[in-house]
């Protein structure tokens, strides 16, 4: 490579990075524990684990748990009801202050077997929640969510440029190789190792971070286009009585043999219509799991309207969740997110550093340094 | 050390990020053994990069 590509490519890197890395930080710093977000929230008791029963009970009728929950806030609405296939034992309902609102304005947890209010989930409190809002929009919404996609994406090119570079720097030096008596040639050589053995999981996991920025004008796409469609054939006359819960459940869990309910959008929210409940149902392999299949369900008889696949870009945002996250294969596949969290605080870390070290170097003789040719050394000395 | 050619270069970090590649996708396709061989997978980078960046000897 030509000596003035590679400096551009430098520049590139130092550029993106120096405008991303702060950011970054703060995302790699929240991420961590929010990689353990499950476990955390059932250590501090925000979440509970389901009791157990003596003998086997139920299932307890829906409806009447949904009675419950809405006589427990009557000033509020019933916004969805959700399922985990991992823990059966629970339907979690959620309510809002108005039928679209985007926040809850509660969220319970019910025994499926005895249809008992168990717990409600702390909504807007605590330390956790300081975190997330922290690392998902920095408390300034969707404006904040999609700044931060955008550092996703200046992450993606230093870390492609960062590549580019990495070879010519490496020129003669072993993998893994750490030249610990220099101090600025220790943190270039730190920066290096945890940019390259960390650079596919970090791109996976920005990119993934990225999509997920997006997720409220995917969604909202998809609202004007699949769900007005499915919706259309179905909206004559006015509204009426909407029917039973846990009949539309019922009618999905018919329609969909071998899948699981993964939520079901009461109507009047901004994934149902006025009048019909939309079941989202989830299948059971690793990968189907992760994809949901909306049935538009009329409560009131029991029928399914329509039922029409997710478009690429959901699918997209759906799979990019498991990716980004780290939950999709068991407690160690989270313990090693951590720890490539941790290299990659080091490669942002050390890229602070060496630039704080080595800002009134030219490239060139930085360069030289780098590869270990003789004229090098002065400006290094000079600094020190 | 004599100057390596670009492949001498990458050759480590190419599998290392073919290794991570691996263990990003095989757990989201596979259960179980598909599990396994994620954290093996990408316990290869991750490793590297801890044993490399804590040994203490200098590599000079």
């Amino acid at each position: 490579m030509r000596a003035s590509t590679i400096k551009a490519w430098y520049l590139a890197h130092k550029w993106t990075s120096l405008v991303c890395t702060l950011f970054m930080l703060l995302l790699c710093v929240t991420g961590l524990p929010l990689i353990f977000a499950h476990e955390i929230d059932h250590l501090l008791g925000r979440s509970i684990e389901p009791p157990e029963l003596a003998n086997a009970q139920g299932p307890a009728d829906l409806d009447a748990m949904l009675a419950d929950a809405q006589a427990r806030r009557p000033q509020d609405v019933l916004q969805y009801v959700v399922r985990d296939p991992e823990e059966p034992e629970f339907w979690f309902v959620r309510l809002g202050e108005k039928i679209t609102d985007a926040e809850p304005s509660a969220f319970y947890f019910y025994d499926s077997r005895t249809g008992e209010m168990l717990h409600e989930y702390p909504l807007g409190e605590g330390v956790m929640n300081v975190v997330l809002r922290l690392h998902v929009d920095m408390f300034a919404g969707l404006p904040g969510t999609l700044f931060l996609g955008f550092m996703g994406l200046l992450l993606a090119v230093a870390i492609v440029s960062g590549a580019v570079i990495y070879a010519p720097y490496m020129k003669k030096l072993r993998f893994g190789a750490i030249r610990r008596g220099r101090q600025r040639l220790k943190w270039l050589d730190l920066h290096n190792l945890t940019g390259i053995v960390t650079l596919v999981w970090l791109f996976a996991v920005g990119l993934t971070g990225v999509i997920n920025t997006l997720a409220i004008p995917i969604f909202g796409q998809w609202q004007t286009t699949h769900l007005q469609e499915m919706a259309a054939p179905h909206m004559g006359g006015e509204p009426g009585p909407t029917g039973s819960a846990a009949r539309a459940v019922a009618a999905a869990y018919e329609a969909a043999p071998g899948m699981e309910l993964s939520f079901m959008a009461f109507p009047g929210t901004s994934f149902s219509t006025d009048r019909h409940f939309m079941a989202f149902m989830q299948g059971d392999t690793p990968l189907s799991r992760k994809l949901l299949l909306p049935l538009l369900i009329d409560g009131n008889t029991g029928k399914i309207l329509e039922r029409r696949e997710l478009p690429w870009y959901v699918s997209a945002l759906l799979l990019s969740q498991p990716l980004h996250f780290g939950d999709y294969g068991g407690m160690p596949l989270k313990v090693l997110w951590a720890l490539l969290d941790l290299l990659a605080i080091a490669v942002l870390w050390s890229g602070v550093v060496l630039w704080l070290k080595r800002r009134n170097v030219s490239f060139e003789s930085w360069v030289q340094t780098v590869q270990g040719e003789a004229p090098a050394e002065a400006p290094e000395r000079r600094a020190a | 050390m004599k100057a390596q050619t670009p492949m001498q270069v990458w050759k480590v970090p190419l599998v290392l990020g073919a290794l991570s590649l691996v263990g990003l996708f095989v757990a989201l396709v596979a259960d179980g053994p598909g599990d396994v061989a994620s954290w093996v997978a990408l316990g290869a980078p991750t490793g590297a990069g801890f044993f490399f960046a804590l040994r203490g000897r200098d590599t000079e």
